[in-house]
């Protein structure tokens, strides 16, 4: 496991360079001079100085003292140790650090993920067994239909006709999202429906092949309880692969939740993101794309932990 | 000569290019795909036979009150500026299509020329290869999308781009493991020992039998890329007002939902209808090119 451990760290070293270098090449990209945006910053107006306004040589002391005009690895190399010493800049909208609002902003995001993984999994575990339990009946048919509705439809389509349906129509959850409970189960519904069609479809032929296996047979003709059998011999064991996938489906849920906050109108990083990206508050837009994709890779990396701890197989390379 | 000398060797034989017509009568004997063809065709000539479809042009205001709902008239009803929503869905979906198709190509093409060249080669183009797709793939979901179309600026080819880009890792990643695969069997090296050089062993021998998985690929991402193209819309960062497109019109739509739940409803509903269409397909595809795909594949 050790060994595993190491020579997954060792590729992850890249990427992360990777990741860093690409969110730092982000802000060269984009259609903004990081010069007039500093100036713009410093002079605290609201309205951004234009090039004009500035004479050439404030120009150049200013680009200069923002090291703009050193090689572009070098400058690299000061926004990474920045990035490690936890400074991801300022907003420009409300001033503060990008850290600070990044952090304030997290929380409202993952409690929306969570919730959104804790539907995919409850209905995606048990559609999925219901479907290996009646497979080839009518039963199985429906939860597939319901697996491919559910791959097909844009979740932010679905949070707009929960809204609909449920608040507007139904008048059972208020409208706007609210910060308790109730507030939530709209948005993790529209989140995790996605989700659990993936699961759902995975521990269907994953329960099914197990159910055909020889140890399930001899647990039946030991006598052993339908039910007894499927929750404690065959669940267990299909629920393996499902790991991997719960563990990536929470990535995407992370990523998904940016267009799920904006449609609930909820806080978080992705409403924050997108409003950023609205007033080209480009240090934000930069370091939340950045810590997204820093905390994709960790849970990634923790998935692929877990799954060599539970397979063997991989941890020692066969 | 070394060309002439490749060309004898036997093709290869995955693919069974003269029983065509047998694949897709195989393939439409599934129910589910024979639907999935089917929504996809009604979809596709809706979107292309629009003009007769309609007499409303689609940024046609005031063709009827504003919030009008379904009638004879206007089917799916109108919006805000009493536009035809009907008119406008069989628009919008000349848009949204064309993202799908578009940033397949351009995901598709990178994604191939990538892993071929990362299998066929091996030692560090390959190592190089794969930290770039791990590189794109630190990015989950549409969060590269966004990211892409920050770099570039909002606008309907920039999006396209963005939403092409996501497609590159899955694309290197199933050519790369078939190339891998095939590059070790002996069509290849009697292709080799015959003379070839690379790139005729490459594009004329390996690649057509990596073509099965590509075409599956291809049919599921589009609807991948139809989802993304419209959730970047829906967000504000692809096409603009007043175009008619699927994830604007909801965008549009979403304000006014509880006194007309039309706007909305429509421009949804055809984006999920085609997508299911395309999942369906591809989902037989895969059972029929490739089934080896289904156990990798089995979620996208």
């Amino acid at each position: 496991m050790r060994f595993y451990l190491r020579r997954r760290l060792l590729t992850l070293l890249p990427v992360l360079l990777g990741v860093t270098f690409a969110v730092f090449v982000m802000l060269h990209l984009m259609p903004v001079d990081p010069v007039m945006m500093m100036i713009t910053e410093l002079s605290a107006g609201q309205a951004p100085v234009q090039r004009q306004e500035i004479s050439d040589a404030r120009y150049a002391a200013m680009r200069h003292e923002m090291g703009l005009d050193r090689p572009l690895l070098a400058q690299y190399g000061s926004f990474l140790a920045r990035v490690v010493s936890g400074d991801l800049g300022r907003s420009f909208q409300s001033r503060r650090a990008v850290w600070d609002l990044i952090a304030s902003n997290a929380g409202a995001t993952v409690e929306l993920a969570i919730s959104g993984l804790g539907v995919a999994i409850l209905l995606g575990i048990s559609l999925g067994v219901l479907a290996a339990l009646y497979h080839d009946t009518w039963i199985d048919a429906g939860v597939m239909a319901f697996s491919v509705a559910g791959l097909s439809l844009p979740s932010f389509w679905l949070g707009i006709m929960l809204i609909l349906l449920v608040s507007f129509q139904l008048g059972w959850l208020p409208i706007v999202s609210s910060s308790g409970w109730q507030g939530l189960i709209l948005p993790a519904l529209a989140l995790g429906v996605r989700a659990s069609a993936v699961i759902a479809r995975l521990v269907r032929s994953s329960v099914v092949e197990i159910l055909n296996l020889e140890y399930i047979r001899t647990a039946r003709a030991k006598g052993l309880g339908w039910t007894r059998i499927v929750l404690r011999h065959a669940l267990k064991n299909a629920l393996i692969p499902v790991v991997t996938v719960v563990g990536l489906q929470f990535g995407n849920l992370l990523s998904g939740a940016v267009i799920i906050e904006s449609v609930f109108g909820r806080p978080g990083l992705g409403s924050m993101a997108v409003q950023a990206i609205n007033f080209k508050d480009f240090p934000l837009v930069q370091g939340t794309v950045l810590v997204l994709a820093m905390v994709y890779v960790g849970v990634n990396l923790l998935v692929d932990l877990s799954y060599a701890w539970l397979n063997p197989e991989i941890r020692l390379g066969t | 000569m070394a060309t002439s000398a490749a060309l004898s060797v036997p093709a290869a034989p995955a693919v069974r290019v003269r029983g065509r017509s047998g694949v897709i009568r195989r393939l439409l004997r599934k129910p589910q795909t024979l639907l999935g063809a089917i929504l996809l065709s009604l979809v596709l000539v809706a979107a292309v036979t629009a003009p007769f479809l309609t007499r409303f042009p689609p940024d046609a205001q005031a063709v009827g009150d504003p919030f009008a709902p379904p009638s004879a008239r206007h089917p799916f009803g109108t919006d805000q500026f009493g536009r035809d929503l009907w008119t406008r869905v069989l628009y919008g979906g000349r848009i949204s299509l064309q993202i799908g198709l578009v940033a397949v190509a351009i995901g598709g093409t990178a994604g191939v020329v990538l892993g071929a060249l990362a299998g066929y080669a091996s030692g560090w183009v390959d190592e190089a290869a794969m930290r770039l797709i791990d590189i794109l793939l630190a990015f989950p979901g549409i969060l590269l999308a966004i990211a892409v179309v920050i770099m570039l600026g909002p606008g309907l080819h920039n999006l396209m781009i963005a939403v092409g880009i996501g497609a590159i890792p899955t694309f290197s990643r199933v050519v790369r493991a078939a190339v891998l695969d095939a590059k070790v069997r002996d069509y290849v090296t009697a292709a080799r020992a015959m003379g070839a050089v690379d790139a005729v062993i490459l594009v004329r021998h390996i690649l057509p039998n990596t073509i099965a998985p590509i075409i599956v690929l291809a049919t599921l991402d589009v609807a991948t890329a139809i989802l993304s193209g419209t959730a970047l819309s829906y967000l504000g960062m692809g096409t603009r007002p007043p175009t008619a497109e699927w994830g604007l019109m909801l965008a549009e739509g979403k304000d006014y939902m509880r006194h007309a739940w039309w706007v909305g409803t429509f421009p949804g509903l055809v984006i999920t209808l085609a997508v299911i269409g395309i999942n369906l397909l591809g989902d037989g595809l895969r059972d029929t090119l490739d089934p080896r795909l289904k156990k990798a594949g089995g979620s996208r």
